[in-house]
C-alpha cells in the first residue's frame, strides 16, 4: 500500500503540453496542522507568467491541478499558499517551466556548426557541472543554456554552411514543413509539400513574411 | 548517385516483465510472441540480405529493458516450452484440418508449423537461446545500427525535479549497452521520443551523439530549423536532433491509410486460441483456462464487416500485396526526395521511425514488405539510399544549430499521455523515491557488501517502477491492474529497502528474494545517482 503523503512539504510543475500545466503538492503535518489551526478556508494557487500572474483557488483537500488554456511557450511558476478570510500566506513556490511551442519559431536566425561523435565521459558528471546551479534557479525552458537568445557562447566556432543556399521566395524554410495532409499518396505524388503555416490565416506568418530575410542574417 | 537518404528506424522495447514466481506468467507472452512474430523475423530478413549481398542499413534500438529479458536463462528456456507448445498446437492442427479435408487451412497450419520449427533453429541451434548476438553481428559488419533507450524506458520529462534520475536511466542504458554490444552507443531513442530542452545535456554527458524527436519537435524548434525534418539540427551541447517525416510515417501506421489495414493481409484478431472450441486449444493457452492468442490465425482482415466474417488468408496474395506496398513506398520516398533534393544544398534526409513490433506482430507481413523494400531500393531506382544517422552525420556534419521544443510521440505530441488524471498518482511516489535513491547511493556503509547489494536492487526497483509503460497502459486501459500493481510493487520494495538501509540492518532473506524477482542490470551502479 503506497503512502498517502510523504509528510514534507513539496510543489511539483510540470508542463503537460502547450496550453496545460500540472501541479501536484504534498504537505508535512505540520504545515496542515497550521492550516487548520489557522482556519485556512482554501488553497491558493498563484500561477506566474512572464509578465502577469493569476490566482486560481481549490479546496485544502486537493492534491493536484491542471491549468488549461494557458498560452504556450511561456515560462512559468507556482506558488502555493492559503488562505484565511481575506489574507493569503504563502507556503511554496515551484521551479520555473516552459510550456511547449506549438508552431515554428519567429526566430529565423541561421547558424551551422560542425558537429562531431561525443566520447563517452572520462569521469562521472563531467558534463553535467554547473548545470544544477543554473537549473535551480530556474531560468526556464533555456536555463540549462544560459540565454537562448545569444546561444552561442559556445567553445566551438561556429561556422556558415560550406555552400551556399539558393535562393527562394519568402523564406526557404518554410517549405519543408509537413502539411499534414499526405499530399504524396499511394501511387501518386503531387510533387511538392506545402505548408499550413504558409496559409494567409497565420498572422504569424503573415508577420514573418514581412520582416528579416533570413538569407540577409547567414551573410 | 543518389539525391539523398532514408533512414529506417525501428524501435524495439517491452518493459521488463519477468515472474519466476510463477509457472506459466500471462504478461511474460509479450516478450515470447515479439520473438516468435517480430525480432526473429527481423533477423531473418537482415541475414537473408547480407548472405545475397543486398545493399541495406538500418538503425534499430533495443531498449535495455528488452535486452536483460533477451539475455536472461530462465526467460530464454520459457520461451523454448512456449514454442515447442507452439509448434505442437501446428502439428495438431496440420492432422485435424487433413482430416476435416480443409485444404485452404491445412496449408496454412503446415506454413505456421514449417515457420515455428524454423524460429526455433534460429533461437535455439544457431544462437543458444540469445539472439542478441545475431543483431550484434549485424551492427559489427555495418548493415544494423543498434541505438540505446532509457534504462527501463523512463518518461524523462517527468523527472525533471531530479536530474540525478535522468542521468540514472542514461547512463546505467549506456553501460548495459556496452555489456551487450561490447562498444558505446552513438544515438539514442529518447523513450517515447520524449524530450525537453536540455536534455541534451545528460546525452552529452554520457557521450550519445545524437537523439530522435517527433515532427513538431524540431519543427518548433529555437531557432526554426532552415530545412524542417530533413536535416538533422545540432543542439548548443554538439548533440544533434534528428525527427520524423510524417508522409512516410502515415504511409506505414495510419490506419485508415497505412499498408497493415489492406484487407488481403492477416487479421491480428481472429486466433485459433478463441476460434476452436476449449478443450481442442486447452493446452495451449493459459493453464488457468484464459484463452489468448496463440499466434495461428487463418484469416485474412477482409473488410470492415463483423469480425466473424473473415475470408481464409491466402499467403501468397499478401506476400504479393506486401511486394506492391513496397514498390510504392519507395516510389513516393523517390519523389519526396527529387523534390527534396531540388530545394536543398545537400542531401535531404528522411527519418522513418516505427515501433518495431508493428513488423510481424501488429502486421504479420510487415518483415515481408521490409525484405521487399530493402531489395528493390538496392536494385530498382537509383534516387535515394537506406542511411542511418550515424552515417548520415559522418557525411554532413554541418549542422544548424536549433533546440528542440518539448515533445514527444504520444497522442497530441506532448506529455499527456504520461501525465493525465489516470496516471498522474505515480509521480510523487517516483519523485520520493528518486530522491531517496540519492540519499541511498551516498550511504557511509556502501563498501560493505550487504549494504551494498540493497542500495544496488532498490536502484533497481526504482528504475523498474520509472518504466514508461506503466503510465501508458494505465492510459490506453488495456492491462490496468498489472501496471498499477508493477508500479506499486516496485515502490514497496523500494521504500522497504530504503527503510532498512536507513536503519541500517538489512534483511539478507528478503534481499535475496527480490534480487532474485528483479533482476534487470546485474552491473547495476548507484554512483550514477552522485556527482551533481
Amino acid at each position: 500500500m503506497l503512502p498517502y503523503s510523504y509528510n514534507e512539504d513539496r510543489l511539483f510543475l510540470v508542463p503537460v503540453d502547450p496550453n496545460t500545466l500540472m501541479a501536484y503538492w504534498d504537505f508535512c503535518e505540520a504545515t496542515w496542522q497550521k492550516l487548520t489551526q489557522q482556519g485556512a478556508t482554501h488553497l491558493n494557487l498563484t500561477l506566474h507568467c512572464e509578465d502577469s500572474s493569476r490566482t486560481f483557488g481549490t479546496a485544502k483537500e486537493t492534491r493536484s491541478y491542471y491549468f488549461k488554456g494557458i498560452p504556450s511557450d511561456r515560462e512559468y511558476w507556482l506558488e502555493l499558499g492559503y488562505a484565511v478570510h481575506n489574507a493569503v500566506f504563502p507556503l511554496k513556490e515551484s521551479l520555473p517551466v516552459r510550456s511547449p511551442a506549438d508552431r515554428p519559431s519567429e526566430n529565423r536566425r541561421v547558424q551551422f556548426r560542425r558537429f562531431q561523435f561525443l566520447s563517452p565521459p572520462q569521469r562521472p558528471g563531467q558534463a553535467l557541472e554547473g548545470w544544477r546551479e543554473v537549473y535551480r534557479q530556474g531560468a526556464g525552458r533555456w536555463g540549462m543554456y544560459g540565454n537562448l537568445a545569444d546561444p552561442l557562447r559556445l567553445s566551438t566556432p561556429l561556422r556558415t554552411p560550406p555552400t551556399g543556399v539558393a535562393p527562394m521566395e519568402d523564406g526557404p524554410e518554410a517549405l519543408f514543413y509537413y502539411n499534414g495532409r499526405a499530399e504524396i499518396a499511394a501511387g501518386t505524388s503531387s510533387g511538392a509539400l506545402s505548408s499550413p503555416h504558409r496559409r494567409e490565416a497565420d498572422p504569424v506568418l503573415s508577420v514573418e513574411q514581412a520582416t528579416t530575410d533570413p538569407r540577409e542574417e547567414q551573410r | 548517385m543518389s539525391k539523398g537518404y532514408v533512414s529506417l528506424v525501428l524501435h524495439a522495447h517491452l518493459p521488463f516483465v519477468r515472474h519466476p514466481e510463477h509457472l506459466d506468467h500471462l504478461e511474460e507472452r509479450w516478450l515470447f510472441e515479439a520473438i516468435s512474430e517480430t525480432y526473429v523475423p527481423l533477423l531473418h530478413v537482415y541475414q537473408g540480405l547480407v548472405r545475397d549481398g543486398v545493399a541495406f542499413k538500418v538503425a534499430m534500438t533495443l531498449s535495455p529493458s528488452l535486452c536483460n529479458m533477451l539475455a536472461d536463462e530462465l526467460l530464454q528456456h520459457r520461451y523454448v516450452r512456449y514454442l515447442d507448445n507452439l509448434i505442437e498446437l501446428a502439428e495438431k492442427e496440420v492432422a485435424r484440418t487433413r482430416t476435416d479435408s480443409l485444404p485452404e487451412f491445412e496449408a496454412l497450419a503446415t506454413f505456421y508449423r514449417d515457420r515455428f520449427l524454423k524460429i526455433r533453429h534460429t533461437f535455439v541451434d544457431e544462437y543458444q537461446g540469445n539472439i542478441l548476438t545475431g543483431f550484434r553481428e549485424l551492427l559489427e559488419s555495418d548493415h544494423l545500427e543498434i541505438i540505446t533507450c532509457g534504462a527501463t524506458h523512463g518518461f524523462l520529462p517527468m523527472m525533471q525535479l531530479h536530474p540525478e534520475a535522468i542521468r540514472a536511466q542514461i547512463l546505467t542504458a549506456v553501460q548495459d549497452y556496452r555489456r551487450h554490444f561490447n562498444t558505446h552507443p552513438k544515438g539514442i531513442w529518447l523513450p517515447e521520443c520524449g524530450y525537453f530542452p536540455g536534455l541534451d545535456r545528460f546525452l552529452a554527458e554520457a557521450g550519445i551523439s545524437y537523439f530522435l524527436v517527433d515532427t513538431h519537435g524540431l519543427e518548433f524548434g529555437e531557432p526554426r530549423p532552415r530545412y524542417g525534418v530533413y536535416q538533422p539540427v545540432i543542439c548548443p551541447t554538439g548533440v544533434a536532433a534528428f525527427a520524423r517525416d510524417m508522409e512516410s510515417s502515415k504511409q506505414v501506421w495510419s490506419s485508415e491509410e497505412g499498408y497493415p489495414g489492406d484487407y488481403d493481409y492477416r487479421e491480428f484478431y481472429r486466433d485459433v486460441g478463441f476460434d476452436l472450441p476449449f478443450e481442442y486449444v486447452s493446452q495451449h493457452i493459459h493453464p488457468d483456462g484464459i484463452r489468448l492468442n496463440t499466434g495461428v490465425k487463418y484469416y485474412r482482415i477482409t473488410g470492415k464487416m463483423d469480425l466473424r466474417h473473415r475470408d481464409p488468408y491466402n499467403r501468397q496474395n499478401a506476400l504479393e500485396k506486401a511486394a506492391m506496398h513496397a514498390g510504392n513506398f519507395m516510389y513516393n520516398r523517390e519523389r519526396q526526395i527529387e523534390w527534396l533534393s531540388g530545394h536543398m544544398d545537400r542531401k535531404p534526409i528522411i527519418v522513418a521511425p516505427y515501433d518495431a513490433e508493428l513488423f510481424g506482430h501488429w502486421w504479420f507481413e510487415g518483415p515481408d514488405w521490409l525484405n521487399y523494400l530493402f531489395r528493390k531500393v538496392a536494385y530498382d531506382q537509383s534516387v535515394f539510399e537506406f542511411t542511418t544517422p550515424r552515417h548520415y552525420l559522418q557525411e554532413f556534419p554541418e549542422c544548424q544549430l536549433s533546440i528542440p521544443t518539448g515533445s514527444s510521440w504520444g497522442d497530441k505530441g506532448y506529455y499527456e499521455v504520461w501525465c493525465n488524471g489516470a496516471n498522474d498518482w505515480i509521480y510523487p511516489h517516483l519523485h520520493k523515491a528518486a530522491e531517496r535513491m540519492v540519499e541511498l547511493a551516498h550511504h557511509p556503509r556502501r563498501n560493505e557488501p550487504l549494504i551494498e547489494r540493497a542500495v544496488k536492487q532498490a536502484m533497481r526497483e526504482l528504475l523498474l517502477a520509472q518504466s514508461s509503460d506503466w503510465a501508458f497502459i494505465i492510459t490506453t486501459e488495456t492491462a490496468v491492474e498489472y501496471a498499477v500493481r508493477r508500479t506499486d510493487t516496485h515502490i514497496e520494495r523500494f521504500t522497504e529497502l530504503y527503510r532498512q538501509l536507513v536503519e541500517g540492518v538489512v534483511d539478507e532473506g528478503y534481499l535475496t528474494e527480490i534480487e532474485a524477482k528483479d533482476n534487470i542490470f546485474p552491473d547495476a551502479n548507484p554512483d550514477v545517482y552522485l556527482a551533481l
